[in-house]
């Protein structure tokens, strides 16, 4: 019985998930539990279906078939406000960070915040605390379609980590930089995963996989295989 | 703390870039100035016709055709008497508030559009005629009065005003229906506007609808934004349309006081209806905003 209460609960539990496009899936039957604070590498050639399996973890995306638990709840059955609910304690970073253009540096930090309905003075302190962090404290008023592709990516970093979120996920966030940012980056993550932060980074870069020691789903062929880190590194 | 950070409140979808919102101003201004003639006109007409009812349901109309001596001159003497006669019979009436003979000035007055100013009345075989006031709420059986009077003389008749009244209100009544009927329809239009506009706009900008779902916003929260954002575009549009509106109204107001027309005096806009014109732009206001609200929260739900 003790032993019950002491599980953990999976922050992330797929079970059986198929998961596409129309009436084609990418994935099927995969089945992978993920526990909060580990960190997690999802590998695999291009189109095996990293960016399908993430946009579905952030709950843009419904599995055609299967269980998709978040939080401890099945994502099938929440509601749209839920599922907002839920996408509030997520932060997500693209490789095409996705920022929108139009707005400031600050307003697109702020974003995630004022979604939460935060007050303004709280939103500015919180923004600029974290600009000094990723050194965009002197871009704060540019808009974002000025800014550099390395200055974005600072920017698309702290918009998904303002709000603190319980999970992080990152598609080929090294993707558009050389190694050596690319490590600086992936400190910044292990960072964020040491204070509590689960993280999952989709990634095709090998290099980078083998540099770090953590847990990894391989996709191959439609399906999802979990390797534990190496205990001997 | 920078006050101009703070304050500003960029619009989170960049529909500046998809035209959207110039179209819907420039169409809702349209309607806004369309809407505001055709509140004016449905107003005005609907004064004027309450004018003829205030005018003249309160009173009627009694006819005394004088009598002639053998002559055929007007006999003075039996006509008054008559008159009098008249007079008396119509003040017993229960409902009858006051019996008033109208002096030869004012039906002098009333005949000079027809027989100019010149002539002396007390000549002509005009009818003299008694006004009538009747006590509030008064209902008279007419059919009654007249058999009294046919009694009394074959010289006196009664007008009630009601039957060219009744035609004249029936005309204002399908004017008005027709105003209000082209009224609702721009407003129906321009909702349907709104509504295809910001859908239009949201499909545009898919992508940051979806970084902001990403994000966590509900529905609402997207909802709200275009709510805001089409609220200050339908209050703009509201205002050109009102002052494109005003000086033709007042251009048209003016023309018809200065045809003389008497059909058209009671036709003026009352202050309480000039306001009512001035809050098109709240109207305007709050119609975009609750239309687009809807709108996107509609289509948001279709969408995963």
């Amino acid at each position: 019985m003790a032993e019950t209460a002491n599980a953990i609960q999976p922050i992330i539990d797929i079970q059986n998930v198929s998961v596409g496009y129309d009436e084609t899936d990418v994935l099927s039957n995969i089945q992978l539990a993920l526990n909060p604070g580990s960190f997690t590498f999802i590998t695999g050639k291009s189109g095996a279906g990293k960016t399908t399996l993430l946009s579905m973890l952030y709950l843009i995306k419904k599995p055609s078939k299967g269980i998709l638990r978040v939080f401890g709840q099945n994502v099938n059955f929440s509601n749209r406000d839920t599922l907002a609910l839920m996408r509030q304690r997520i932060g997500v970073v693209f490789q095409d960070f996705r920022l929108l253009e139009h707005l400031t540096v600050y307003d697109n930090i702020a974003l995630p915040l004022r979604v939460c309905g935060m007050n303004e003075k709280e939103i500015y302190q919180r923004v600029v605390e974290l600009l000094h962090w990723v050194e965009l404290h002197k871009s704060i008023y540019k808009p974002c379609s000025t800014l550099s592709g390395g200055e974005k990516q600072r920017v698309a970093i702290a918009r998904a980590v303002i709000n603190k979120p319980d999970i992080l996920y990152a598609d080929e966030p090294t993707g558009s930089v050389d190694m050596e940012i690319a490590v600086k980056l992936m400190r910044l993550f292990v960072e964020l995963n040491k204070v509590g932060t689960t993280v999952v980074i989709a990634t095709h870069n090998e290099q980078l996989t083998s540099s770090f020691n953590f847990q990894r789903i391989e996709l191959k062929d439609g399906t999802a295989n979990l390797y534990p880190a190496l205990q001997h590194i | 703390m920078r006050r101009d950070l703070l304050l500003k409140n960029k619009f989170e979808i960049p529909t500046q870039e998809d035209n959207t919102s110039t179209f819907v101003s420039v169409l809702t201004a349209i309607y806004m100035y369309l809407f505001v003639i055709m509140l004016a006109i449905f107003m005005a007409i609907n004064a004027m016709a309450n004018n003829w009812e205030k005018d003249i349901a309160g009173s009627i109309t009694v006819q005394v055709t004088p009598i002639e001596n053998d002559n055929k001159h007007i006999d003075d003497v039996k006509t008054k008497e008559q008159l009098n006669k008249v007079l008396q019979f119509m003040e017993r009436i229960s409902g009858v508030e006051s019996v008033q003979v109208l002096d030869d000035q004012v039906v002098e007055k009333l005949m000079s559009p027809w027989i100019g100013n010149k002539v002396d009345l007390s000549t002509l075989p005009i009818p003299r005629l008694l006004d009538v006031k009747l006590k509030p709420n008064a209902e008279l059986n007419y059919d009654e009065i007249t058999r009294g009077l046919r009694l009394l003389t074959a010289n006196a008749s009664i007008d009630n005003h009601r039957l060219w009244l009744n035609r004249l209100i029936k005309f204002a009544t399908s004017l008005k229906t027709v105003a209000l009927a082209i009224l609702l329809m721009v407003v129906a239009i321009c909702a349907f506007s709104v509504y295809y506009s910001a859908r239009t706009s949201l499909n545009i900008n898919m992508n940051s609808i979806e970084i902001l779902h990403i994000i966590g916003a509900k529905d609402d929260y997207i909802a709200k934004l275009y709510a805001k954002n089409y609220a200050k575009i339908g209050f703009f549009a509201g205002v050109i349309g009102l002052m494109a509106a005003v000086p033709c109204i007042i251009l048209v107001g003016k023309y018809g006081i200065s045809t003389g027309s008497g059909l058209l005096n009671g036709a003026g806009l009352s202050t309480s209806a000039w306001g009512l014109i001035m809050l098109t732009p709240l109207f305007s206001l709050l119609y975009s905003m609750v239309t687009s609200y809807f709108a996107v929260l509609k289509s948001l739900e279709k969408m995963v």
